[in-house]
């Protein structure tokens, strides 16, 4: 969590929790960390804990149960792969694109610079 | 509060046991009569002579106590300035009574006490300023006046003693000086030579038939003035210690 | 209207005019950082919005009712602060009973509690306390009065970094489980800017800045690139401040950034609120 990441941090807290689900750290079905225990755990306002979750709640990735919580909803990995699949490109490519430009590099060195990546 | 009131009574309680003994022994023995103890004026024979003069005092000293740490406490704690004024007229009320009502008991205990050692007096700060009403009224109703004169008399002395300390608290450290030093050399020595000098006297000599007056000496003794001056004077220092407190700001 | 509404307050103290025309609203229910540098007002303020000392002018209301020398609006608010106003002899144990019969809604369960997680002896006379220790059992004192309106002016004065986290931890856990309006007014800027929802500035006696920390924090940005053309990037910017090194220029802008007219060579990054508040708050 850095504040000084330039995205809100409540979005920063939707995808420390989506990375949590990926990694299988809160198996679907299962209870996430309330809002009180996400904001003192990383010490920010507790509206804004509650924005992040909001934010799953309105990608269907999380549900709340009456009475108990906030519950990862069947399905959610799947779900968080697949935007995570079409932020791939704004976020990487895009940047990298650019990035590349800025040192003159080509996009065959680009491939071949891909390539020595995935042989590591 | 209570701590200075309960010292104040254990001191007194300890000078008054230390007072009979010595007045016991001094009896008794022919060369040491005529000792007069904690006496206001002169009187003859051994005795206490108007020990409620030092609960007068006590209480002045009293209104004297700190106003900056209390005042600091409770509006620490959301109390307006008004509140605490008048929790603290409240308390000063409570406590004047409730020392009247002690002061009364004392002198009653002491009386009794000294009626069993012969030669031995035990007189009131009241009885002594209105013996000439004695012969006026019963006992009783001496007891009763005496409880009420010193109800208004303690009343006086505190509220002049918190006008004073909140003044100061309210003045700036040279106004301060200014007053303690000032005040006290003008009314001691500037009025009464400049009284002397300009006025031959005069302003002495009313302010002498005014306090005779306001104590009810103008005609016999009548204790009733003494005690209508002593409560426009808690009126009047009550009033002046609200205009300096309702201003007063929390300093450091 | 509830909350706290300063209107038009002003406040001099002989030629120094500590607070000019100041008009702020602290709504319930929000976190809010009052910052600004040493000397700009802020403790003026608080001390007038608290009844400590009366303004020159302009009013204070709570929940739509004037404070001034009102008992039951002066009771919605607690105000912990650098100068300690209790007895000097008093044990903590004690002022937290006094506390009690001024704030019923005191909490002493819980200011044992944290008075324990904060390792401090209740039973110590209150001028026995170091500074970090003053501070601490002021704050909670504070936070156990359960009040509408908890004010902490630099709560953690002396407090080593432990008991700084602490804190933090403490104030979300108990605002989260019963929310009240906390105004926080300190110089650690960057440790309280998590848990800050709303930002007041105050430079030399005005407010400078009223919004949403999200918004404040949207609204700052860094460019760095060579002199010459970063030069030309702010020549229609507000520009804040800037720092050189050798021909390397960075420059702090406040102002909604458009990405797409960043011209190659400028690095574009953001102003963390710290450095955003010393660029608006610099002479």
């Amino acid at each position: 969590m850095n504040l000084e990441d330039e995205r809100p941090i409540f979005l920063q807290i939707a995808e420390q929790m989506e990375d949590g689900i990926l990694s299988g750290a809160f198996p679907e079905e299962t209870q996430i960390p309330s809002t009180t225990e996400i904001s003192v755990n990383y010490k920010i306002n507790p509206a804004t804990a509650l924005k992040g979750i909001n934010l799953l709640v309105d990608g269907g990735i999380v549900y709340k149960k009456r009475g108990l919580g906030m519950f990862v909803n069947t399905g959610a990995e799947k779900t968080i792969r697949g935007k995570r699949k079409e932020e791939f490109f704004e976020n990487y490519i895009t940047k990298l694109a650019g990035e590349a430009k800025k040192l003159g590099l080509t996009q065959e060195e680009i491939i071949s610079m891909i390539e020595r990546g995935f042989s590591k | 509060m209570k701590r200075p009131v309960a010292i104040f009574y254990f001191v007194m309680f300890c000078i008054l046991l230390f007072g009979f003994v010595v007045a016991g022994v001094t009896v008794s023995s022919p060369s040491l009569n005529n000792t007069v103890i904690i006496s206001t004026t002169s009187v003859s024979g051994t005795g206490f002579v108007g020990m409620e003069a030092a609960t007068a005092i006590f209480l002045f000293v009293c209104g004297l106590n700190s106003f900056k740490e209390f005042f600091r406490m409770l509006t620490q704690n959301g109390v307006s300035r008004k509140s605490i004024f008048l929790g603290r007229i409240i308390t000063l009320l409570y406590v004047c009574a409730g020392m009247a009502v002690i002061d009364k008991i004392i002198l009653l205990a002491g009386k009794f006490i000294a009626s069993h050692m012969s030669g031995v007096n035990f007189v009131g700060l009241f009885e002594l300023i209105y013996a000439g009403r004695a012969d006026q009224v019963g006992a009783i109703h001496m007891n009763i006046d005496g409880f009420l004169f010193g109800f208004c008399l303690y009343l006086a002395a505190i509220t002049i003693g918190y006008f004073i300390t909140i003044a100061f608290y309210r003045m700036n450290k040279i106004t301060k000086i200014a007053v303690a030093v000032g005040v006290p050399m003008v009314l001691l020595n500037a009025v009464p030579y400049l009284d002397a000098a300009l006025l031959h006297g005069e302003l002495v000599n009313v302010l002498m038939n005014t306090m005779s007056f306001a104590f009810g000496f103008h005609n016999g003794a009548n204790p009733y003035f003494a005690m209508v001056t002593c409560l426009l004077i808690s009126a009047v220092f009550a009033a002046l210690s609200w205009l300096a407190m309702r201003k007063a700001v929390v300093k450091d | 209207m509830s909350g706290i509404e300063v209107r038009n307050a002003t406040k001099n103290f002989g030629n120094v005019h500590a607070l000019s025309d100041v008009t702020v609203h602290f709504e319930e229910n929000k976190i809010y950082g009052l910052l600004g540098r040493n000397g700009a007002g802020k403790s003026t303020l608080l001390n007038v919005i608290t009844g400590r000392i009366f303004a020159d002018g302009g009013e204070v209301l709570v929940d739509g009712e004037p404070s001034l020398e009102n008992d039951q609006a002066l009771g919605k608010i607690y105000m912990m602060s650098e100068k300690n106003y209790y007895p000097e002899s008093m044990k903590i144990r004690d002022v937290f009973a006094w506390t009690k019969e001024f704030y019923p809604d005191f909490d002493t369960a819980y200011a044992v509690r944290l008075a324990e997680r904060f390792e401090l002896n209740i039973d110590k006379k209150v001028r026995s306390l170091s500074t970090g220790y003053s501070s601490i059992f002021k704050l909670i004192t504070a936070l156990s009065t359960n009040a509408r309106y908890i004010i902490l002016d630099e709560p953690v004065l002396g407090l080593d970094a432990n008991h700084r986290d602490l804190f933090y931890k403490i104030l979300i856990e108990k605002y989260s489980e019963n929310p009240s309006t906390v105004i926080i007014s300190t110089h650690l800027i960057e440790e309280a800017a998590g848990v800050i929802e709303h930002v007041i500035i105050i430079k030399d006696g005005k407010v400078i800045r009223d919004e949403s920390r999200e918004e404040l924090m949207a609204k700052g940005y860094t460019a760095t690139g060579a002199a010459g053309a970063v030069d030309q990037f702010t020549a229609d910017k507000n520009l804040l401040g800037t720092d050189i090194l050798g021909g390397l220029k960075t420059a702090y802008i406040l102002g909604k950034l458009d990405r797409a007219a960043v011209p190659d060579g400028i690095e574009i990054s953001k102003m963390d609120l710290q450095r955003l508040f010393i660029q608006l708050t610099n002479a």
